[in-house]
């Protein structure tokens, strides 16, 4: 007994010791962070990635978009492509692109941005074994195959993936120090909207060198650096702190710092926001939006988007083939009594399979097809004779998607007496493997986040025959044909017109819904003043904000 | 010390009369204080008639029992309680505040709340019952053959009713609805059976292994009674008041329980509607003046809640003489 | 005893081994079920065979017998446990190393168990103590009902309500005023800083203890008023000590016996059971660690860090016995 007494009280000891000296490491990790010139600090979610090449989720997107700059930037009010360190991209024959750099543009640690930092890190991107998230962003550049070798019998099928031949992309020349050319496997009018988007952006070499410290302590070229102490670790509730990139090459940023505190709960972040300790709550939470709008009238930020929310239906099952009984579901919707009883009238009723930010997008392309009209829908679901049995409605489990998904369903058995079961429980990797395999037993919810602004990109991915996201089995010859011709057209004006009469016979055909334009919730402090947003980026442009 | 073998501190209760000590459960919304049970048998009719009588002189008990009462009305019966279907929405008349119309006002989607809290009755108390139901069942049967039986069988047991301790409910509890899928009043029953069961089990042991060494179970023994015989017939009726007291205590927390994982995403799912649906998609409005959309489904679950602690509390001082 | 204590270090080694093997099981079983995480990763767009099978590569997710539906994988198992016995506790989804991820959750966890434990033993024990000594009526009737009603509201409410009322409200009287100090601002602030490491920990503490005090606070009543009706206590009365020393000396101390056992058993569910209160408040904890590991199927992290939970709770049982048999004489471990 005795012995027991003494050993009790030396692990007592040590676990008091230890916790404090923890205690006090946790002190001096945040010492100095005291206010040092105009600060602004922003909410995000935690990333999964800060590597262009890698991240393809809003929260990293974020902060890249600080950290980093690319070819192009989109004008917030057109939503038009302007030069940014691009001087020219040119082509004849919408295949070959010459594409020409300003001087003067350098990564934060001193190295040029010139044509091979973009090379290096487009080549970074699409290699196979590196499996970066954006690579399929360079799948259309001639040598994709070679680095990124697709499976030769599917999936399924027992075959591997053969090695990849080549380490970089064929289509990739450096010219000179600030020209490089891009060659593209088919020509592709909308090749320059693209490069905007920050899985373009280039790749220093000591990022090369070293990409997990590259992650931790982004080196970009962007607007803000990562002040030199600070670092991204997940699962942390990191705070980034960013401080102005004296050198930067475009118009210098006006704040001193920026800073990006991950908060795992979004009402934690907004009571933070009223309690003064955070600037800008990116995502308002639904339910706090009528009180945000209220309190903040002036700096609520509503505006569209360029993702869009879809209900997709199983064409190949025989129940759901006849495109009236499609045309009579999306009749018998009414969006906008959903978006403003769930969203607090945030969102836009979709009148087009494409965002209203894209060039070539149309008020009246959907026309009667998407409007709330339950007397013609009643009628054509009687001209078809029906419905038979109980709709399934699917959707993945535990992403918010419940109540309007059961709202969906209220308004189908209200106004065509259609009984409806909710099937959410599928996790999403689930969810998404059974859409592909086309094994869906009723409608299911579909999202697009558009890639770059082109109206191509809500057209051909999702209803070209056997695209990578074409979950709803649609084939029609006349669409991809259309498409196709759209994408060779020699000019933008030209192709639009061709995607456009491919919406057209989409949506008559109509296997997803169109439902509502998504749109940004944001709510910054009255403090600050020039908070542009560009619905492109989707994120504020940094670098203008000032103080008040 | 008979049961040398294995020597834990329930099994050291026979001689340590005065102070008796309680497990603890893995989880903290779990935790119920049930001392003073497992004490020394006490198996006389009149017990029970003494206890009965008792409870009905301690106005917590009384109070208790007849809100459950209401609340398992409300589960078996909804349309006693209510003419109006909670499915029966509209979403055009979202958020309305409580009026003579809709008296509990009406929830996100346009329902009617008052009906929807009648209609969330059902689910939270069926997790709530049939979560409990299996906990007895296992942890009964497990624990007493541990006590039972002892050696190996006693050693197995531990083990699992271990491992399955050392995992921390909610994080337990998350990893096996997101594999199970289905969120369904059975999946979340099941769940909390198998995460939760060692409770009872060790209560049951601790019972069997000071009841069997009794004279008259020596006796019943001598006599040729058959293993099945004791174990019913002697062994059994002592361990049923204390765990009568932990079950009336898991039922509360069960329904509180419910809630929890519904708030970490997997409890139960709308279209179902249960209290701990509703306080989920509530409580974010804590902020922003629709309170009354928190308040009606969490004022009848804590309600509930308290209801089956108190009584558990008050079932137990009854059953305690030396607490008279 | 140290015989005692050796087999029950010995009995250590079939649980940890089981719970591993169980931890394993579920994770290979919410693959095989639920898909691969690497397929998750790139949301809507579909991602080339050959794209999804490097990703499943870094995830270490490629293994045929993942999409063998109940197969269980003990290749995969027997790698884990040979890696875990030589410490090597591997890289996370994002190849991170996870003692690196233990390094940043633990000690901020340890923080937040350290100060809910003081609560619970300081506001369970005195408000036990006091509804004891005073008998059935109506303190302690107000003791019973406060402290149940603490454990009645589901965590993540009291959670919000703690944050937007102290936090929000009454702690903007502080972060407006000019002379409140910056510890008192962070002690009423909506979430955990950095900062303050201790301070901005405080209402999370007490969150988290308003479980576990209601269960310490009757304990202590019940114990305690088991142990004033007692026959030594009446004896000690009877023999002229006086009353006020037998109730802080004799009954006191003996009834906190089943106190303290069930305290060490609250310190295991202080370190796990946090998960709802870090969410709200922004920890950045175990729980938490775990909770995300679950969800995104990622058992480099779940392994490790609930088979050291598991540990954890197998060693303060272990000290909670032998601590027992300290507190009561009559125990004798052979």
């Amino acid at each position: 007994m005795r012995g027991s007494h003494k050993t009790l009280r030396l692990t007592a000891g040590i676990a008091a010791v230890t916790l404090f000296a923890t205690a006090c490491g946790g002190d001096d990790g945040s010492s100095g962070s005291e206010e040092q010139g105009d600060t602004m600090v922003v909410q995000i979610g935690d990333p999964q990635h800060l590597l262009p090449s890698n991240t393809n989720e809003s929260e990293g997107a974020a902060v890249l978009q600080a950290v980093y700059s690319t070819l192009i930037t989109y004008d917030p009010e057109t939503n038009e492509p302007v030069n940014l360190i691009a001087e020219s991209i040119e082509s004849e024959d919408q295949t070959t692109w010459t594409i020409t750099l300003k001087e003067g543009w350098t990564f934060h640690n001193g190295e040029p941005v010139n044509a091979e930092s973009f090379v290096r890190s487009w080549n970074y991107a699409a290699y196979g074994p590196n499996a970066q998230l954006n690579a399929h962003f360079f799948d259309r550049i001639q040598g994709y195959e070679e680095v990124a070798p697709p499976d030769p019998d599917g999936e399924e099928g027992p075959q591997q993936a053969p090695e990849p031949t080549a380490e970089t992309l064929s289509g990739l020349r450096v010219i000179d120090e600030l020209t490089f050319e891009v060659t593209l496997s088919a020509p592709f009018a909308s090749f320059p909207i693209m490069l905007g988007y920050t899985a373009f952006a280039p790749m220093a070499e000591e990022c090369l060198a070293d990409v997990e410290a590259c992650e931790r302590h982004p080196i970009g070229n962007g607007p803000f650096m990562f002040a030199e102490d600070s670092e991204w670790i997940p699962e942390t509730q990191a705070r980034l702190e960013l401080v102005r990139f004296e050198d930067y090459g475009g118009e210098p940023a006006k704040l001193d710092r920026l800073i990006f505190q991950v908060y795992d709960d979004i009402v934690t972040a907004y009571e933070d926001f009223e309690a003064g300790l955070v600037d800008v709550v990116r995502n308002v939470d639904p339910s706090l939006i009528e009180q945000a709008r209220q309190d903040y009238p002036d700096t609520f930020i509503n505006v569209p988007i360029a993702t869009m929310g879809y209900l997709a239906f199983p064409t190949y099952d025989p129940r759901y083939a006849d495109p009236r009984l499609r045309h009579a579901i999306s009749m018998a919707i009414n969006r906008q009594e959903i978006i403003d009883a769930i969203w607090n009238g945030t969102y836009e009723p979709a009148t087009s399979v494409a965002s209203s930010l894209v060039a070539g997008h149309r008020e009246d392309a959907c026309g009667e097809l998407c409007e709330y009209n339950p007397d013609e829908a009643r009628r054509l679901l009687d001209e078809i004779g029906g419905f038979e049995g109980t709709m399934e409605l699917w959707y993945n489990a535990g992403a918010g998607h419940d109540q309007w998904m059961e709202a969906l369903g209220n308004q189908i058995r209200e106004e065509l007496g259609i009984e409806f079961e909710l099937h959410g429980e599928l996790q999403f990797a689930q969810f998404l493997d059974r859409r592909e395999a086309l094994e869906m037993t009723g409608p299911f919810r579909s999202g697009w986040i558009m890639d770059y602004p082109s109206l191509e990109n809500f057209l051909r991915p999702l209803f070209g025959t056997g695209a990578s996201t074409n979950d709803t089995g649609y084939s029609n010859p006349e669409v991809d044909a259309l498409i196709d011709m759209g994408d060779q057209a020699a000019t933008l004006e030209e192709s639009i017109q061709y995607y456009q009469q491919a919406e057209d016979i989409i949506l008559q055909d109509m296997p997803m819904i169109p439902l509502w334009n998504y749109a940004e919730a944001l709510v910054y402090s009255p403090e600050f003043e020039n908070v542009i947003y560009n619905p492109v980026e989707q994120n504020l442009d940094w670098a203008q904000i000032t103080v008040a | 010390m008979s049961d040398s073998h294995n020597v834990t501190p329930e099994a050291t209760e026979v001689e340590n009369n005065s102070t008796s000590v309680e497990d603890s459960t893995t989880s903290p919304s779990l935790k119920a204080d049930t001392a003073g049970q497992g004490d020394k048998p006490r198996r006389n009719a009149s017990l029970w008639m003494d206890a009965f009588h008792d409870l009905r002189r301690r106005p917590t008990a009384i109070i208790s029992t007849l809100y459950i009462l209401l609340m398992v009305s409300m589960a078996a019966f909804p349309w006693l309680w209510t003419r109006t279907d909670p499915r029966d929405c509209d979403i055009g008349e979202a958020r309305l505040h409580p009026s003579s119309e809709h008296i509990f006002g009406t929830s996100v989607t346009g329902c009617d709340y008052y009906a929807q809290a009648i209609y969330g009755a059902r689910p939270s108390i069926l997790v709530a019952l049939f979560g409990t139901l299996g906990v007895v069942l296992i942890g009964g049967v497990f624990g007493v053959l541990a006590g039972y039986f002892g050696g190996w069988i006693d050693a197995l047991l531990i083990r699992l009713s271990e491992i399955v301790a050392g995992l921390p409910f909610l994080l337990g509890g998350v990893a096996f609805l997101t594999l199970v899928g289905t969120h369904s009043v059975w999946a979340i029953a099941s769940v909390l059976a198998v995460l939760i069961w060692p409770q009872v089990a060790r209560i049951m042991r601790a019972s069997v292994i000071s009841a069997k060494n009794m004279d008259y179970v020596q006796a019943a023994r001598s006599l040729g009674a058959s293993n099945t015989r004791i174990i019913l017939r002697h062994i059994l009726p002592n361990a049923v008041a204390p765990t009568i007291v932990v079950a009336t205590i898991l039922l509360g927390s069960f329904v509180g329980a419910e809630a929890t994982l519904t708030f970490l995403g997997v409890g139960l799912q709308p279209p179902t509607v249960s209290w701990g649906v509703m306080i989920n998609q509530a409580q974010n409005f804590v902020l922003t003046g629709y309170a009354y959309l928190l308040i009606f489904p969490a004022g009848l679950l804590v309600g509930t809640v308290l209801s089956f602690i108190l009584l558990g509390d008050a079932v137990r001082d009854a059953l305690d003489p030396k607490l008279r | 005893m140290g015989r005692y204590i050796l087999k029950r270090l010995l009995q250590f080694i079939p649980t940890v081994i089981g719970s591993i093997f169980l931890l394993h099981y579920l994770v290979v079983l919410g693959i095989q079920i639920n898909g691969n995480p690497a397929r998750a990763m790139f949301g809507e767009r579909t991602p080339t065979p050959a794209q999804l099978q490097a990703l499943a590569e870094v995830f270490n997710t490629s293994d045929p017998c993942l999409e063998q539906t109940g197969n269980p994988c003990l290749g995969l198992f027997w790698e884990r446990v040979s890696n875990l016995v030589q410490g090597e506790l591997g890289v996370n989804f994002q190849r991170i190393p996870i003692t690196e991820l233990i390094s940043h959750a633990l000690p901020v966890t340890l923080r937040l168990a350290f100060l809910a434990f003081v609560l619970q033993v300081v506001i369970g024990l005195s408000t036990g103590v006091i509804a004891g000594l005073r008998g059935e009526g109506v303190v302690d009737y107000l003791v019973k009902v406060s402290t149940v009603l603490f454990i009645s509201v589901p965590v993540f409410v009291l959670g919000r309500l703690v944050q937007v009322y102290l936090g929000v409200e009454f702690g903007g009287v502080f972060r407006d005023s000019s002379w409140a100090p910056d510890w008192l601002t962070a002690l009423f602030g909506v979430r955990y800083t950095p900062d303050h490491p201790w301070a901005s920990l405080i209402l999370p503490a007490v969150v988290l203890a308003a479980l576990g005090l209601a269960t310490t606070a009757r304990l202590t009543r019940t114990s305690l008023m088991e142990n004033l009706r007692a026959d030594y206590v009446r004896t000690a009365i009877a023999k002229g000590l006086p009353r006020r020393r037998v109730i802080g000396v004799h009954a006191l101390r003996n009834s906190l016996i089943p106190v303290i056992t069930d305290l060490g058993y609250q310190i295991g569910v202080l370190m796990s059971g946090a998960v709802v209160t870090e969410t709200i408040f922004n920890i950045p904890g175990i729980g938490g660690l775990v909770i995300n590991g679950v969800r995104q199927q990622d058992a480099s992290v779940i392994i490790p860090v609930v088979t050291f939970l598991v540990l954890v709770y197998l060693v303060i049982n272990l000290l909670v016995d032998l601590l027992y048999a300290v507190l009561d004489p009559r125990i004798r471990y052979e």
